[in-house]
């Protein structure tokens, strides 16, 4: 993984997009923040706006009527970003993909970096991830 | 009063039993989950039921070579996988009548690669990107200046570029040595705060400054050659 | 559950039979189901009594110019079934305020555009004319009465820090107070019951399952259930103790799941995170039987997809009475401090006549009197063979809510460990994946999911592909509740009384839009119970 974060890889803030998934990926989400997981040894934080934030989670096969918002949300994110597509929906729309009021993956709208695939992706992946982006070589010592 | 000596009691109770922080290292693959669907080549029949009976149609049918069927070659296809797409239920490997697919239960990030895709040579960080543009277009200069250069008495093409057409010989090597000296000292200068401008800013006037310096560098080498040759 | 036994109505007799059926009983409105059956569409009612049995009443209106008299009047909860109808297959319901503004779909999609859900319109038709669409606009507030001096409108949503899910609500706000609120629904709409009518029975399962990720359990076998009495099929009595155990995990992760949220959007992180923490067991022991932490697909039509042996089983009881033993203490804890009565007792508070006006399901009805599980009343799986005691409270309040759900996670264990003891043997494996054809016919399934009553209205023609499902969520029949429980509170309660009824917005958006044109009040909690219940569900 490219360290694009530069020096603020150090200190990940994560803003959670739910671009109209099952909720699945979103409870996976929400569960990587508890203590099981722990992400805030890697300094990492959920934060209530784009503005504050590093890294965009985007979650949800994205439906017609947030597409304009995830625009707006990715372009209110400051540079460097990171955008990581959570679960198989974000990825290609996942089994949602033929449905009428969905898009795609979150990929037809905005850049993506990272894709995590998975029904529902699973909060170590989110970890893994994380950790690749802070530097910490995963398979050795945390 | 209770309550804090609850509290108290919790507290210590807690500090003794394990965590429950993974550690970042351990299990993303724990063995239990479903796994991620794989094909074995060799067993694989081609009669394309996992791709019918895959919920999101992550699993499309491509030719694949051929088989013999009843003494005639026939076209064989095999299912290739999106795994993107696929939500990891294991109904391939479940009603595959040959038991070619397996699942490998290990999690997807740990089978597939999820960068792969995406990192293009503009889509990777911003100084490796501009280092590389810089030292394609300086090549695509040198050698265009070849071309470009008057061809010298000595020979039908001129050999070395920024040199007026005469071509490179060991013996004459110190005539232009100073000049090349100058000339990559003075890329060498422009890289170096292109690095540092980009280092700072990352964007795209950060990389029209580096088309530009490209430019500079260029035209500087024109002067030096023009120099020289004069 | 079972083959449905339908009563047909004309438009002139509708109200006055179902002024009778709520006499004799059946006060309790499931779902209005429309069905396009070519030249006509057929609207289902289904009605239920409060032991069990159910009463559908059919009627059905030419299409296109369909005008039906709205029974909003009689059963309050009929306003967003209706709704659902008129925006996915164009019927007029002439007396519901909302027929002027989209429920689900986009606000921009426009009236005289074909409604998605009917034979004639293909999924890629509008598709297209969506993309063509801008969708995103916020809602444009009429107010028919000038507002005070004094009035604010906030906008809120559908992004914003204390929503899960996007929504988008406008708030008439008096200093702390919400007098009128506008919500907007339908961005988690993904056009599911659509494209389930293109997808055959085995692939829909997976579909259902992802309506939602938190029930996804329940909507699978709710389906699987429908679907089996179509084709008058009987799992093995092993697959049905195994569903059951694997339906009440998953309710045990949902209610701890809610347990944590509840501590979130109080205020109380350290209740979310120790809840949470404690939540990953049950996540390790669903892992380990089926596969997946979440979307679990385990249900499939004749049975289950695997077996789990029985020691396995036994192992996960003792791992079980670990966790409640864990959870009780805690929560004990937590529900005799001062600060957490004081923040949930009385908040949000209504009685059983309005739960029963709203046909109001799950917890929310449970906490204000009404035993109406349908584990008891109509049991299904293996349910009648175990002995449960279904928690009620007297009246409906946050606290109560979350002393019912506490309860109920706690009595799950005990019945896990019932069903681990009477567990046949057997193979619970059917012998074949089921690709072939349902017989014509219509049936209809429903479960309690951990959010409520979840029912399903499965239609076959001799096809591999369903001809019609209809689901109906519990968050659905919820939301209406909660909406008319806003008025009044104070804007910093409004995640707590949103939250109190579990939303799904995932479930919902497949079917509902809040009420417009109704004022209602809306508290904060109500825009953040909407953030974290989202629907999901894609209507077709």
């Amino acid at each position: 993984m490219i360290p694009r974060l530069g020096y603020r890889r150090r200190s990940i803030w994560l803003y959670h997009f739910n671009s109209g998934g099952c909720n699945g990926c979103d409870i996976e989400f929400v569960a990587a923040l508890t203590p099981r997981y722990d992400p805030e040894r890697l300094g990492v934080q959920l934060v209530p706006s784009p503005r504050h934030a590093d890294v965009l989670v985007v979650t949800g096969p994205v439906t017609s009527v947030v597409k304009d918002a995830l625009e707006e949300i990715y372009d209110q994110i400051p540079e460097p970003k990171l955008v990581i597509a959570f679960g198989t929906c974000a990825c290609s729309g996942g089994i949602f993909s033929e449905c009428y009021n969905t898009i795609g993956g979150a990929d037809h709208v905005i850049p993506v970096d990272v894709k995590i695939p998975g029904c529902p992706a699973r909060p170590s992946s989110l970890l893994r991830v994380l950790a690749e982006v802070y530097g910490v070589k995963v398979r050795g010592k945390a | 009063m209770s309550a804090y000596i609850k509290a108290l009691v919790l507290g210590v109770r807690e500090a003794f039993r394990g965590r429950i922080t993974e550690h970042l290292s351990s299990a993303v693959s724990n063995g239990f989950a479903r796994g991620v669907p794989i094909l074995e080549s060799s067993k694989c029949l081609g009669c394309g039921l996992c791709s019918r009976v895959c919920p999101p149609r992550a699993i499309k049918m491509r030719p694949a070579g051929r088989k013999v069927v009843g003494g005639r070659e026939v076209p064989r296809e095999e299912p290739s996988f999106d795994y993107f797409r696929c939500i990891y239920c294991g109904q391939c490997a479940d009603v595959c009548p040959a038991k070619a697919i397996t699942m490998d239960r290990r999690s997807p990030v740990d089978v597939v690669n999820i960068t792969a895709p995406q990192v293009l040579i503009l889509g990777a960080a911003p100084q490796v990107a501009s280092f590389l543009v810089i030292a394609a277009l300086v090549a695509l200069v040198y050698w265009l200046s070849g071309k470009l250069a008057p061809r010298g008495r000595h020979g039908p093409s001129a050999r070395e570029p920024f040199s007026g057409g005469v071509p490179m010989s060991s013996s004459r090597y110190r005539y232009y040595a100073v000049s090349l000296m100058a000339f990559v000292l003075f890329l060498l200068l422009a890289e170096a705060l292109c690095f540092l401008y980009l280092l700072a800013s990352p964007n795209a006037q950060a990389f029209a400054v580096l088309l530009l310096a490209a430019l500079v560098i260029y035209l500087q080498g024109l002067w030096v050659s023009r120099r020289w040759a004069g | 559950m079972g083959k449905l036994s339908k009563r047909v109505t004309t438009l002139e007799e509708l109200t006055r039979e179902l002024k009778a059926a709520i006499e004799s009983g059946f006060n309790h409105l499931m779902a209005i189901t429309c069905v396009d059956l070519g030249g006509e569409l057929e609207l289902i009612y289904s009605l239920s009594s409060l032991d069990g049995r159910p009463l559908h009443l059919s009627l059905k209106v030419p299409q296109g110019s369909a005008k039906v008299s709205s029974i909003a009047a009689l059963m309050p909860a009929a306003s967003f079934y209706e709704r659902e109808v008129h925006d996915l297959f164009g019927v007029h319901f002439e007396g519901n305020e909302g027929m002027g503004s989209r429920f689900l779909l986009p606000q921009c999609y426009p009236e005289e555009a074909p409604p998605p859900l009917l034979k004639s319109v293909d999924s890629a038709q509008v598709r297209e004319l969506l993309s063509t669409l801008r969708c995103a606009s916020p809602l444009p507030i009429h107010l028919e009465a000038p507002l005070s001096p004094e009035s604010v409108v906030v906008p809120f949503g559908p992004y914003h820090p204390a929503l899960k899910e996007p929504e988008h609500i406008s708030l008439v706000v008096e200093g702390e107070r919400i007098r009128k609120a506008f919500i907007k629904i339908g961005y988690v709409h993904r056009g599911i019951e659509k494209a389930a009518e293109a997808r055959s029975f085995l692939r829909d399962i997976y579909l259902f399952e992802r309506v939602c990720g938190i029930c996804s359990t329940h909507h699978a076998w709710t389906f699987v259930e429908a679907v089996e009495s179509l084709l008058g099929l009987q799992p093995p009595p092993r697959a049905v103790f195994l569903r059951a155990i694997v339906a009440e995990l998953e309710r045990i992760h949902s209610h701890a799941l809610w347990l944590g949220l509840v501590g979130y959007w109080m205020g109380f992180e350290s209740m979310f995170m120790w809840v949470w923490g404690l939540r990953e067991l049950v996540m390790d022991i669903l892992e380990e039987a089926t596969g997946n932490r979440v979307h679990k697909s385990f249900v499939t039509i004749g049975g289950v997809r695997r077996d789990i042996p029985d020691e396995k089983l036994r192992g996960y009881v003792e791992k079980l009475s670990q966790l409640r033993s864990s959870i009780a203490s805690l929560m004990e804890d937590i529900l005799s401090s001062e600060q957490f009565a004081s923040r949930t007792k009385g908040v949000g508070r209504y009685t059983l006549e309005q739960a029963r006006r709203f046909s109001a399901v799950g917890p929310v009805r449970r906490a204000a009197g009404d035993p109406y599980d349908i584990r008891k009343i109509e049991p299904y799986g293996a349910y009648d063979r175990v002995d449960f005691h279904v928690p009620v409270a007297s009246e409906g309040d946050v606290y109560n809510l979350v002393k019912i759900r506490l309860e109920e996670l706690l009595s799950s264990v005990d019945i896990i460990a019932q069903l681990v003891e009477k567990i046949p043997s057997g193979n619970p494996v059917p012998p074949r994946h089921f690709m072939g054809t349902v017989p014509e016919g219509e049936a209809y399934a429903r479960t309690e999911a951990p959010r409520g009553e979840l029912f399903y209205y499965v239609k076959a023609d001799n096809k591999h592909n369903p001809y019609r499902v209809k689901i109906r969520t519990p968050t659905l029949a919820n939301i209406q509740l909660a909406a008319s429980l806003l008025e009044g509170a104070l804007v910093s309660d409004l995640p707590l009384i949103v939250t109190s009824i579990d939303p799904c917005f995932s479930c919902m958006d497949r079917v509902t839009v809040l009420k417009d044109g109704e004022f209602f009040v809306l508290k904060l909690e109500d825009l953040v119970k909407l953030a974290r219940g989202g629907r999901s569900e894609c209507v077709h």
